[in-house]
Formats: C-alpha cells, structure tokens, sequence
C-alpha cells in the first residue's frame, strides 16, 4: 500500500516537473513530499566533476579481490564523466559519529543495517532517493525496511540492500556418513534427514559421540551467539523490539514461550559437550574444524562461505574446485513443536513433519550501502551505489563472495545454477527472517544477550563441576530471560 | 663430619637455586617460545594447532607478512617502517624534553618548582583514555589526523610528566662539579651540554630506549588518530587482525620483538643504572 | 598592590606606556628591534586570533553552541564538542597573553631603569644569553611546559569539563551539549550505578594491593636470586626476564589470551589428560577468580623484570660492610635480608612503589586484552564484568557506550581517591622529605 502511495507521489512529482509547473503544495500528503525534496535537494544529479568517491568496504570483500574489481568497472565506466571511485583502506567498522563532523571517513560505506543505521538516528547517513534508483523494483519491501527511518512521520530509507544474511547450515558432503541414504533417509527426498529436522541431528549428534563416524561430532555451534542464537527465543514468541523493531522500551527476548527456545539451547550446550563452544571466538574456529572432521555442520552467514573453502584447501585434502562442490549451504533444519530435542522419535519429526515440526525463525541482517552525510560528492557517491547494486554487480559480488543478493532478478538468475542463494531470498519473503532492528538501542542488544547465553550454556557442566545449577526448571529459564531483559533495559535508559 | 653437612648444605642450596632459576627461565621463555611456534604455522589458524605446536611447521607466514598484504589490508612492512619513523621521532624529540625538564627540577630552585612537582605526580593519575577524545579533536584542529606527526608530538609532549626517574640520576649527580663549571665561566647551557649530558650516559639511553619502545606497543591512541592502514602502527595493525590470521599476528610480534630485545640486551647495563638511579629518590 | 601599581604608572616614562598599549612599541623605541618585532608580532597575532575566532571561541564554551546542525536539511550548526575544546584554548590563550603582556611591560620598565642608571640598553644577544644562562631554567622547562598544558592538561581540563556537562548518551553529535549537574545527580543516587561502583571499587583494591605486593616480592625475589654468590652465568639467567620486559606487552596479554582460551593449548593439554577444561576466561561465575588469577599472573609476568632490574641495582649500592658486620655478630641470613635488605630497598623504593601502585590502580591493559567484551550478568554488574578494573569500566561505560559525563564524573571521583591517598603517601614519605638534605 506504501509503496502505491510513495510510486503515485513520484508519478505527480515527475509529470509535475514535466508541465514545469512549480506549484506549491496544498495540503496532507503534500507536505511530507515537500520535505522529501528539501531532503534529496542535494541529489540533483549533477555529477561533481573531479570528485574521488571514497568506498569503505567489508574486509573479506576486500581480502577476495571483489573491491578492486568493482571499483575498477565503476573507474571504467564513468571515465568520461569526470567521477571516480576510491578504495578507502580503513577499518570497516570505523565509527562515522566520529571522523564525519572532522572531515574524515568515507563517502561510501559498505555494512550491516544495523551498523549503518546506529548512524541514521543521528543524521550521519543521508536518506536516499531510492525511489529514484534502478533497483528500487528489485528489492522486497522486508529488505528495504531494515534502512527504514522517520523523520517528521515520514519515511526515508538511509540504505540500499545489497544482500540478505541469515544463518545457514553449512555441511561438507564427502564427511557425510556412508550410510545416509539407507538409514538416515527415510522420507527419501534426498536430503539428509538430519539436516531436515533438529531432533534428527540431536539424534546423529549422539550417534556421532557413540564413534565411528566420519566426524568427532555432529552438529557443533556457537551456542553463545545472540544472532545465530536468538533465533530459537524468535521462533516460540521472543522478539527483540516491539513494534516491528522500532520500540525499545518494549523489549520482547522474555515474550511468548521464548523459554521453551532457551531451553533447546541449553540441550545443545549439553549435548555438545565441548567448552570451546561457549567462546565467541568460536566462530572464526568453525571454519578450520568442519574441514578438519571435527563436526559434520555447523550454522553460519553466506558471506563466510569462502572462508570455509579456504580452510578446506589449506588441509590440502581439497583442491580450490574440489572444496567449491564439496562444501553444501542449506537452509536450518524445523524445531521441534514441543520444544524438547529429545522428546520425539526422530523419525516420527521426518515422516509427520508439518505435524510435530515448526520452521525456524532466524535473526538476519541486510547488508547494503550507505552515503555519509559528510559527503562532499553526494551525486558522484550515489552514481557508485547505483553502479555497485546493479544486477550485473549483485550477480558478480554472489561469483566472488557466495553472498545471497537482496536483489529478485540477481537472486533468480543465481538460483538457476545454485539453488541455496534463493533459500535465503525464499526466507526473507515468508517472513522468517526477523531482520536487526534499524535502531540505535540494538547496539544494547549484543553484550548481555551473550552473557546470558554464555550462563545458560554453562549450566549443563555445572553439575558434573560439583556446583548448583542455575537453569535446570522453566521458572528459572524464564527469570533469567526478564533479567535479560531488565539489564538491556537498564542499558538503554539509566543513563540516557 | 662438620664439613660434610657444610657441603649437603650446600649442595641442597645449590639444588634449590639452580631449580628456581630454571623455573624462573621457563616461565619466561615458555610464551615466547610458543609464540614463535606459533608464527610457524603452515595454515595459520589459531586452530590449526595440537596443543602448544602447530600441526605443520613452514616458514610461509614470514614471507607472506612482507610480500602478502592482502590486498592492502594488512601492509606489514608499511607498519613496521611507520612505527620506526614514529619511536625514533618520540624518542628524540622527547628524551630531549625529558631530559631538560628532569634536569631544571634537579638543579634549579626556583618559584612554582612544587606545583609543578606535585602537578606532574597527579597528571600520571588520570585515566589517559578519558582525555582522548580532546586530543582527537585538538589534533583535527591542527589537522593533523592520519599523520604519523601526531604521535610524534603526543609522545613528546607528554613524556616530561615522567621525568621523576630521570630527575633521580641527576639528584645523584655531585653537586661540585656543576659548581666548578660555573666558576670557570661556563653558561648554564654549556654545563648542561658539555657535562651533565656527557655524565649521563645511562640515563640518556634508558630514556630513549623507553621512549623508543612505547610507540610498538601504543593501540588506544593510534587506533584513533591513524585512520589509514597505510598510515597504522604495528600494535594497531596487528591488535586488528581477525583470529583467522593468528600466525600472522604471531609472526609480526615475533619480527618486532626481536629488535627490541636485541636492543635490550645491548643496552642492559644502561637500564639498570638508569631504573636505579631513578628509583633511590624521588 | 594598588599602590605599587598607582606609583608604577606615575613614574612610567613614555616609552614604557606605549608597551602598555601596545606589545613592543617601547622596545622598540628603545631600540631593541628584535625584541620588540618579536613581541608586536605575539601582539598582533593574539590580535587577529581573537578578533577573528577567539571571542566566539570563548563565547561558545560558555553556550556549548545555540543552533543544532541539520545533516539532512544542510542547516550548518554547532558541533558542542569542538566548542567546549577551542573554549578552553582560547582562555589559555587568553591567559598567555595577560602573562606575555606583564612580562613586556615589565621588560620596558626594565629597560627605563636601566637607563635611568645610566646603564646601556640590553641588546637582544644580551637577552639571548640570560635565556641560556640566568633564566636557563624558564627557557628550559617552556617548551616542555607548553606540550604537557596542550597534550596533557587540557585533555583533563577538557574531561572535567565533560563531567559537569549532560553529553553521551543521546545527548551526542548534532545535537547540542548544555552545562549540567545531572550525571553527578544520577551517581550521588546510587542505585545501579552506585552499586556497581562499590563492587568494582572492591576488587579495584584489591588487585591493587595484590598485584604490586606480588610483583615487589617476585621482582626482588628474582633479584636476590640472581645475586646469589654461588649462580654462575647470572647474565645468562637474567635474560629470560629480559625477554619478556621488552617485548610489547599487549602482544603477551593477546598471547596468554589465546594460551587460556578455550581453545587454547593448556585447556587442549586438560582434554588430553581426561580432565575437565577450565573456564579460565570465558563469562562464566566459575571464571571469577581464574581470571582475576591470570590477571595477577600475566601483570607479574610483564612487570616483575622492571622490579627485578631496579632493584639488581639498588642490591649493588648496599655497603657490603654491613653484611660483614652481620655475619660476624651471628645473624642468620634470613635475619641479614630482614635487617638489612628489605629496609634498604623498601626505603629506596618509595616513591616507585607508589607509582607502581598508582599505575596498577589504573592498570588498564591486563583486563582489556584479556576479557575484552565481556560483561558479567549474575551478579548484578551494570556494564561491567567481575575482573574489571574502575578504569575498564569507565571505558565501557563512556567510549563503548558513548556515556561521557557519567564516565568523566566517575573518574574525576576516582582521580580525587587516588590522587588524595598518593599525595599524602608521598609528601610524608622519606625520599621527599629529604630530597633537599641530600644536595
């Protein structure tokens, strides 16, 4: 409905401007649009001439050689207009609050919404004309909401999705038992049972600590991770913000039955029964232990894919092509309805599945681009952005990186060869992906969420260290979420 | 007899010291040895590793730190010749500042030296990272962000509020030399110059060799006022790498301690004197 | 006073007013070119600074700016940080005037009354040898004097500033600071500010005391040890401790990071062994005390061969007599180290004690490379976990946080504990008291 509104607005405005008539508005409507043109003055199209775009960039994208490239089309295609484009060689999470107002930092940023957006609150990115831009079409509303900010009532986006990250199951398909097909495949639709349902693989899991399996362990995952994490709370009534994630004072990680996901975690953490896991520096091991044989899966974000590609070589028991077709990213397998990894026979989650099974509701992010307000070259920046989230460089950027783009046609076209890309996309469409709150308070968020993850992780060692447990009934599960909750709270307002 | 349990004595001392030293050399050597394992990591992860060793041992790491920056992110040898530029800079110029302030306050009597002392001994107190923030700004307000110069100026200027250890030497100083010198004529810059310098060897080299090594180890600041990565120090660098690149953390710290250490270890008697000297008074 | 100044006036000749309306025209007249050139040209830069930006400059530190910048819109406005910041320069510029001011009248007086005695003019040779002579020690500690006020003085002024501000938290670039009491207010309320404070505070003594206690007693532990008459190749034993002084301390604490990680050799080495692994740092109630261990441990580590070092030398100053006399009326060696030794080092060291303590008081670096990003929900921590020191807490709280002035407030009370408690050790130690007497 939005959408028709803003493209009628755009369709009067542009015939507007076609009759020449420069009348002023009357009424409702009309004013907010009267504040979308003071606010998009500065993109009159007007390239500034000699005007060096500088582009901050993720640092993978960099380490792949993507940037370079990209910038090089982009100096290639506009060397007749008199703008070209930069690398800017700094941190990728340099802080805009900080080097804008000073006259430093980039023209162009590349990061996670809820990154860019801690900077929109405050004004240091601009809002963009995005109705303006190629890509406008391409790009589902859900993704775009994530950039999406008020001012005066009305809506800007600060933002333009690049791509969708969500978390992943990544599996490596030679480390699979030799004996899937027959037993671990009883619905005969060529995935892995254990890869279809939770309980499945809590039950290969165990199967895998008995021995003899290919891999040390089943599934092994950071189990302290609020982003990959949080998804179990989501998925039984947790949310992070209300309003779609624009309030924070109502802060939902202790709504519905987020308890029941909680405990799911911690039925992990025991199963698992590996300390390293409950280290965030998990993540980074991951990518050496799945090409080691210590798990057969674990659950990460597309943009990492090449990581575990470049660990899998450097065992050398991978070439660069063989890694490529050996490493499988698929979606993460149903919860249990009841909430108990143990509680079902596995088999029964696989053959009533609609029945006794729920999808999984994971946290996610859009990754996209952003234009600092400190600009000197707001024209010349936008020309980058359009360049850079044009079909042919989303399709490029997926090629170099493994990353699902945010953009439908790039996303068909990748699905025709490689069927996991639209997973993602699929997701994010049904509404399964909750996507980060475009709000400064999510930077509250991280921090306790993990300490609370970390106690609830710990819990099933406690008993085996002699100590007393601290999460073993619903109560204290759903007391530790409320304080949680009440420590977010306390961050966010005490001292505000 | 007697003698006998002389000797057991003895030998039971000999025991116990030459066991506490070997402890002693163990605890101390053990991490460093384990880092420069570590920087010999074929793969280079972190993870990569069977408790204190690597799996596989390779020389890679090294080369790859000079020849592969990976595509600008991590220019080691940029960093490294940067932070030499900025410790040999701080080390002049502030040994210079150091030196004159510590000599002033031992030599000279004059009005305000007490609150100036007790200023000196408060300023060390505040939190240094609290006052960040101003010399950030003040340092965009001289435009000097992204420029090695800033840390320069800032370990200069700010290294005469350490001057008490140096301010020690001198006290230790006879007095009638000085007097002697300024019966023959001399300015009060030429004793400086031409005899208290001269005199103060040890202290000149322990001040500079401090001033020297601070800038290698320095994150918090650096990190704010040097955005480039062409422009970063090699603590900063090397505080910045992802954990996937553990050898190559390793291995930098491996090529940047061994020039301090060596200089270190040249310079050993001087720090003693110097540590000495500074600490019999205040 | 007022008469002297009274009489001042009545007697200044012409030439002595003119400075006094303008820097260096006396001096010029009494033909001191240099000098004078030099002083007019200070005149007229103070000049153009204020008339140009100084008096909005100092304006501005007291409104912290009046219109809020518009990033969207492209209003220009007020940034009430800069503000605060060229505030306080403009006064201290403001201040080196009236002091550059005093001293040119004063040199024209000078001058008058030298030749009223009928003495020459001073030429500016003249006055360049007094700079390295007479007045060597003004010249001298000038220069050191202006990098420490700029580097070091108006930071903290400019954080005591921040302290009775209501800046952080939303109250951040463009919008607008104001003069405020209100972090004081929301600490003097206590609650779980208050709280947090208390427990930090605690254990900030604690590892305080600990820690230079520890590394005292190891760093002369070593030396005595090495100064043993019956060590042979002590050179050789010594360099292990100087191996660790002088390579970079964060790369130690980033090494012992990795070493007690979970993933790390000595809990891999635990595995192997069939025993549990050890939360060493991880966010876990049962990490409390192997973290604040390993605290103490890696600080000792990095420290102890500085303590070792010094005190080696203050050893080789101990008159060897006394010993000799020891021995020869019976005492023990134990009965020596405490008579004689530990007196003599404890006394020499005063004053590094005293730093070392202040300097592990704000020990910054152990518990940030360590257990950086962690925050310790069982116990009630507001932003802060068990292991971390005041300092690490006020670095959440007023750089992850961007919670300036509570952050300035709360080190400003920490700076007012610490700054009391060493003073007053340190005016009443011997070292201070008899640093005149040894001259």
């Amino acid at each position: 409905m939005k959408k028709m509104i803003v493209l009628m607005l755009v369709l009067t405005m542009v015939l507007a401007s076609f009759s020449g008539c420069q009348e002023e508005a009357p009424s409702g409507q009309f004013d907010t649009s009267d504040l979308y043109k003071q606010v998009m003055a500065r993109f009159d199209g007007e390239l500034e001439q000699g005007a060096v775009v500088k582009v901050l960039e993720n640092d993978t994208a960099v380490e792949l050689g993507y940037v370079d490239a990209l910038i090089e089309a982009f100096n290639e295609a506009y060397q007749d207009q008199g703008i070209r484009a930069e690398r800017m060689n700094i941190d990728q999470y340099s802080d805009l609050a900080t080097d804008g107002p000073y006259g430093y930092g980039p023209d162009v940023w590349y990061q996670a919404n809820d990154i860019l957006m801690k900077y929109a609150d405050d004004q240091h990115l601009l809002p963009l004309p995005i109705y303006d831009m190629e890509c406008y079409e391409q790009i589902p509303q859900s993704a775009w909401d994530a950039y999406a900010t008020d001012m005066e009532g009305e809506t800007f986006y600060c933002g333009i999705p690049l791509n969708v990250q969500s978390g992943m199951l990544y599996y490596i398909e030679s480390m699979l038992p030799e004996d899937w097909e027959t037993e671990w495949d009883i619905d005969s639709n060529g995935t892995p049972d254990f890869f279809e349902t939770y309980t499945a693989l809590y039950a290969y899991s165990e199967q895998c600590k008995l021995g003899g399996e290919k891999t040390q362990y089943g599934y092994l995952d950071e189990t302290v991770d609020t982003y990959f994490m949080s998804g179990y709370l989501m998925t039984y009534g947790g949310y992070i913000f209300g309003s779609n994630g624009t309030d924070p004072s109502d802060i939902g990680l202790a709504a519905g039955d987020s308890y029941k996901g909680a405990r799911m975690i911690q039925q992990w953490a025991g199963q698992m029964g590996n300390t390293e896991v409950l280290d965030n520096a998990f993540s980074s091991a991951a990518y050496q232990y799945l090409a080691d044989g210590v798990m057969l899966c674990t659950i990460s974000t597309p943009d990492v894919s090449r990581m575990f590609i470049r660990s899998m070589v450097a065992t050398g028991n991978w070439t660069e092509a063989e890694a490529e077709a050996d490493l499988k990213m698929i979606t993460v397998p149903r919860l249990p309805v009841s909430a108990d990894l143990t509680a079902d026979d596995w088999q029964d989650t696989i053959t009533k599945m609609d029945e006794l099974t729920v999808e999984m509701t994971m946290m996610g992010g859009i990754n996209g681009y952003g234009i600092s307000s400190y600009t000197q070259c707001p024209n010349a920046a936008l020309a980058f952005v359009e360049f850079a989230t044009s079909y042919e460089q989303a399709v490029l950027r997926n090629q170099y990186l493994g990353v699902a783009p945010a953009r439908e046609d790039a996303a068909d076209t990748i699905s025709k060869t490689d069927p996991t890309v639209g997973i993602l996309f699929d997701r994010l469409d049904r509404g399964l992906i909750s996507i980060m709150p475009a709000i400064t308070e999510i930077g509250q968020l991280w921090t306790p969420a993990e300490s609370f993850l970390i106690d609830l992780s710990t819990d099933p060692y406690r008993a085996e260290r002699g100590e007393e447990r601290l999460y073993e009934t619903d109560e204290q599960i759903k007391a530790g979420l409320e304080r949680l909750v009440s420590q977010i709270r306390d961050a966010i307002e005490t001292l505000a | 007899m007697r003698k006998k349990k002389v000797t057991a004595r003895k030998m039971a001392d000999h025991v116990f010291t030459y066991s506490a030293l070997l402890v002693m050399a163990a605890v101390f050597l053990f991490p460093c040895l384990w880092l420069i394992l570590a920087s010999l990591s074929k793969t280079g992860s972190l993870y990569d590793f069977k408790g204190f060793f690597p799996k596989e041992f390779s020389f890679q790491t090294f080369r790859d730190l000079f020849t592969d920056d990976v595509n600008g992110l991590y220019p080691y040898g940029t960093w490294f010749l940067n932070t030499l530029y900025v410790a040999v800079g701080s080390s002049v110029l502030g040994t210079v500042l150091v030196l004159l302030t510590a000599y002033v306050m031992s030599r000279f009597r004059f009005r305000g030296r007490d609150t100036i002392k007790k200023t000196t001994l408060v300023l060390g107190m505040f939190p240094g990272f609290m006052g960040m923030t101003a010399v950030y700004i003040i340092m965009t307000q001289f435009g000097l962000i992204d420029k090695l110069g800033s840390l320069i100026f800032f370990y200069a200027a700010t290294a005469p509020v350490g001057y008490m250890v140096q301010k020690g030497y001198f006290d230790s100083l006879p007095n009638t030399i000085f007097e002697a010198a300024r019966l023959d004529g001399a300015s009060e810059l030429e004793v400086f110059m031409k005899i208290t310098l001269p005199l103060s060897k040890p202290m000149v080299v322990y001040t500079m060799l401090t001033q020297f090594a601070w800038p290698w180890s320095d994150v918090l600041l650096p990190k704010l006022l040097l955005k480039d990565r062409q422009m970063w120090t090699v603590a900063v660098g090397l505080f910045n790498l992802p954990e996937t690149h553990f050898a190559r953390f390793a291995a930098g710290s491996v090529f940047i301690a061994i020039p301090i250490v060596i200089l270190y270890f040249s310079l050993v008697k001087n720090i003693v004197n110097g540590l000495t000297a500074g600490s019999v008074k205040g | 006073m007022r008469r002297n100044i009274v009489a001042f006036l009545r007697w200044a000749p012409w030439r002595v007013r003119l400075s006094m309306v303008v820097m260096g025209i006396g001096q010029l007249c009494y033909g001191q070119i240099v000098k004078g050139l030099v002083y007019l040209a200070c005149f007229g830069g103070f000049l153009a600074y204020f008339i140009t930006t100084g008096v909005e400059d100092l304006i501005g530190f007291f409104t912290l700016g009046t219109t809020q910048e518009n990033l969207w819109l492209g209003i220009p406005g007020d940034n009430s940080l800069t503000m605060l910041i060229l505030g306080l320069f403009s006064i201290v510029l403001l201040i080196l005037w009236v002091v550059l001011y005093v001293t040119n009248v004063k040199d024209a007086a000078f001058t008058a009354r030298q030749i009223e005695r009928g003495k020459p003019v001073p030429k500016f040779r003249q006055t360049l040898q007094t700079a390295v002579d007479g007045k060597f020690h003004i010249t001298a500690l000038s220069l050191p004097v202006v990098g420490v006020a700029i580097f070091s003085i108006l930071p903290i002024v400019f954080m005591i500033c921040i302290a009775f501000t209501d800046l952080g938290g939303d109250v951040v670039y463009p919008k607008l600071a104001n003069w405020s009491l209100s972090s004081w207010k929301k600490i003097l309320s206590l609650g779980k500010i208050g709280g947090t404070f208390m427990k930090i505070l605690g254990w900030n003594i604690l590892w305080a005391v600990t820690s230079t206690a520890l590394n005292f007693v190891l760093g002369l532990g070593m030396a005595l040890l090495l100064n043993k008459r019956n060590v042979k190749g002590s050179k050789f034993w010594r360099a292990f401790p100087i191996l660790a002084y002088a390579i970079p301390g964060f790369i130690s604490m980033l090494g012992f990071k990795f070493m007690f990680s979970q993933s790390g050799p000595i809990n891999y080495y635990l595995d192997q062994a069939g025993l549990m692994r050890i939360f060493f740092l991880t966010n876990d109630a049962s990490a409390k005390w192997w973290a604040r261990g390993i605290g103490l441990f890696v600080n000792a580590w990095i420290s102890t061969p500085s303590i070792m070092l010094m005190t080696t030398g203050i050893l080789s100053n101990i008159n060897t007599d006394l010993y000799e006399a020891a021995s020869l009326d019976g005492a023990s060696p134990w009965q020596q180290f405490r008579k004689i030794t530990l007196p003599f080092v404890v006394f020499s060291t005063t004053p590094v004690l005293i730093s070392q303590f202040v300097g592990n008081f704000n020990n910054f670096g152990v518990f940030f490379f360590l257990r950086s990003g962690v925050i310790s929900n069982y116990a009630d921590y507001f932003l802060a976990s068990d292991t971390d020191l005041l300092i690490n807490w006020l670095y959440k709280l007023s750089v992850d946080n961007n919670y300036y002035s509570i952050g300035a407030a709360i080190s400003l009370v920490i700076f007012l504990i610490t700054a009391v408690v060493s003073l007053s050790v340190y005016v009443r130690s011997a070292a201070y008291k008899q640093e005149d007497t040894y001259q």
